[in-house]
């Protein structure tokens, strides 16, 4: 459950620390160009040139920690690390009664050291903000936001002609392989009809020996075909 | 001087004349495939000028046949009116001269690519032509005549012979007793066969891919792509692409138009930048398959009366049998025509054969639909029949092969006999 009420009045004082205290200034998510990424609850900063994230996490204390809450922590560490390519600096920041309460519960610290995000605490009582863990510094310049529509549309454009090509070479060499087959059919035929006129003595091939069709190399559908038998008596039945 | 048979084994050619496609070749896997179709060119101005000044004139018209049709083409509307399809329903008209002069040309075309080079012994072929179950005598007259005057002028036939094309499917298929059903582009032929066609009970129907056709073509055009239809290759591969036959058509179509976006087609034409979506139509997928099948289906009659052909009555004998008469209908009244102790054989075998039956069953959708043998089989077992319904392994050359089969195995020195319409026609 989240507080309204409360959630107002931590914003506000996180917002009012890091612009007064810590010099940062306030952007729009559209000028980051970031609109859709961003949350509600996200405030976009800039120091000099470097671009801040700050993801404020508000948790009710009063019901007990739901495995929900840790998850949805998780999420947002997560999320976070996604868009740290964007910024320079990415940071949680939490009630420090919620931290105090639950710290080893929710926050995997090593989780956030790994992700390169620091961890603020928001104390209302005190009116302090406090750095908990350091964000590892981005010193690359933040990745641009590029219109990738144009290269879809390239790579959309080379997919669909290389299902082109291969539709076309898949074609061909269907028409090659028929060939062969054709052609070995014809080199057998050629080679049996010659070894056979070898073969035959003269005076047996004048007596009109009886050439057996099934003593040839066919194509497959001729071979073991009982209409061979059938029609070589064609005319004499 | 060669054996005659081992000649004849050596020289054997098929040819297949489908209404749409020529299949032609020597002994080989595969045959060749042209489209059967003729590209009438009139002499050009400039032509005509220059043969004047040659001291000629030129009246004659030129027929383009085969691959280079496609270099000649011009305009939509020339294609219309000068590419021709000389066959229809399988049969040419007697005096249609120049669908004969296209037949002519297409042979001699298919006959001289494969003129052995250098072959000192070559006398000609041994041809065996397949033509439709229900080709008229003349067809036979005039194809012999063709072949006769090839070989006068090339010296590229030797003898010919006329097989029908269902017999041709049962060879192919090795099977003595069965019942075969040829459909191609223009017709469909139900043939019993054992041993010979029975050809008293032959049922033969005015219909085949060209209906498919149709149907697509107005599907295209209340897709608003009317101006693709005079395109006849387009429309067969759009056709290709997007139709299909559906295990039970009102079923199908229920659930197409219930879950819209599983059964949304896109069909990119090939080569092109063009891309047809169906949309919210794409349940008209399944009309393509089923007109094959049942063009009797009530569905059909909105396309009817909108100028898509009915499929033509035929007349066998003295019984009309209707033109949308359903595929197992027609089948069970071919059976009927044939002896009752022959009954249990033919159904053992029933052989599905023809490019009319090559349909693709995406993997997705098997649920809804099916290829052609299931639906056939499907239709039969409705009318209380267990039969067992194969399609051939290659629907497009099933004839083909087996005309080539028995271009080899008949006798070489069986003459034509016209009672029996069979052995070889000689002239020399």
């Amino acid at each position: 459950m989240e507080v309204g009420s409360k959630a107002v009045s931590l914003e506000e004082l996180l917002k009012r620390k890091l612009t007064e205290d810590w010099g940062y200034r306030i952007l729009l998510p559209e000028e980051v160009g970031l609109k859709e990424e961003l949350g509600e609850d996200d405030i976009v900063l800039k120091d000099a040139d470097n671009l801040i994230l700050v993801s404020l996490i508000q948790i009710d204390l009063s019901g007990s920690l739901s495995p929900k809450v840790r998850k949805r922590v998780r999420g947002e560490i997560g999320r976070l690390a996604r868009l740290s390519a964007y910024f320079n600096k990415a940071y949680i920041a939490l009630p420090e009664e919620v931290l105090k309460l639950h710290k080893n519960k929710i926050i995997d610290v090593e989780l956030l050291r790994e992700a390169g995000i620091g961890l603020l605490s928001i104390n209302l009582l005190k009116g302090e903000v406090r750095q908990l863990l350091p964000p590892k510094p981005r010193s690359s310049s933040r990745a641009e936001r590029v219109d990738v529509t144009p290269l879809l549309k390239e790579m959309e454009s080379k997919i669909r002609k290389l299902e082109l090509l291969y539709d076309r070479l898949e074609n061909e060499l269907n028409e090659i392989k028929k060939e062969i087959d054709n052609l070995k059919v014809r080199i057998e035929i050629t080679n049996t009809s010659r070894s056979k006129e070898e073969e035959i003595p003269k005076a047996e091939e004048e007596s009109g020996r009886e050439v057996k069709i099934e003593d040839l190399e066919l194509p497959s559908f001729m071979r073991d075909n009982p209409w061979l038998e059938v029609l070589r008596r064609r005319g004499r039945e | 001087m060669e054996d005659p048979e081992k000649y004849k084994v050596r020289y054997a050619f098929a040819e297949d004349y489908g209404t749409s496609m020529y299949k032609y070749g020597p002994v080989r896997e595969y045959p060749d495939v042209i489209e059967n179709r003729g590209l009438i060119l009139e002499p050009s101005l400039i032509q005509r000028v220059f043969a004047k000044e040659a001291g000629g004139e030129l009246k004659g018209k030129r027929i383009i046949v085969g691959e280079e049709v496609a270099m000649y083409l011009g305009s939509r509307d020339d294609m219309a009116k000068n590419l021709i399809y000389p066959m229809r329903d399988g049969i040419i008209d007697l005096r249609d001269e120049i669908g004969w002069r296209i037949v002519e040309e297409i042979t001699r075309y298919g006959l001289r690519k494969y003129r052995p080079k250098g072959d000192q012994n070559f006398k000609g072929f041994y041809v065996a032509a397949s033509l439709s179950a229900t080709a008229p005598k003349y067809m036979y007259e005039k194809i012999f005549e063709i072949h006769k005057k090839i070989d006068e002028e090339e010296g590229l036939v030797k003898a010919i012979t006329i097989i029908p094309q269902p017999l041709a499917v049962a060879i192919a298929e090795k099977s003595v007793t069965c019942m075969v059903v040829e459909s191609g582009h223009g017709n469909t032929q139900i043939c019993p066969i054992s041993r010979y066609p029975i050809r008293d009970a032959i049922v033969s129907l005015n219909r085949g891919g060209a209906e498919a056709n149709a149907i697509t073509a107005e599907i295209l055009r209340d897709a608003g792509y009317g101006d693709l239809v005079p395109e006849e290759r387009l429309v067969r591969l759009v056709k290709e692409a997007i139709g299909l036959i559906p295990l039970d058509l009102d079923k199908a179509i229920r659930k197409a138009k219930e879950d819209k976006e599983r059964f949304r087609v896109i069909f990119r034409v090939p080569g092109t930048t063009m891309v047809i979506d169906l949309g919210d139509n794409s349940w008209t997928r399944f009309l393509i398959g089923e007109v094959i099948f049942n063009p009797g289906h009530e569905i059909f009659e909105s396309y009817y009366k909108r100028g898509v052909p009915r499929p033509r009555d035929t007349i066998i004998g003295e019984e009309r049998v209707t033109g949308t008469i359903s595929l197992a209908d027609a089948i069970i009244k071919a059976a009927e025509k044939c002896p009752l102790e022959l009954h249990e054989y033919l159904w053992r075998r029933v052989i599905l054969s023809g490019g009319n039956f090559a349909w693709k069953v995406p993997k997705e959708l098997r649920d809804v639909a099916c290829d052609a043998a299931t639906k056939v089989r499907k239709m039969l077992e409705d009318k209380g029949l267990k039969v067992h319904v194969g399609l051939v392994k290659d629907p497009q050359y099933s004839v083909w092969k087996g005309a080539l089969t028995y271009a080899l195995a008949v006798p070489e020195n069986y003459s034509w006999d016209w009672k029996l319409m069979e052995g070889w026609y000689k002239w020399r």
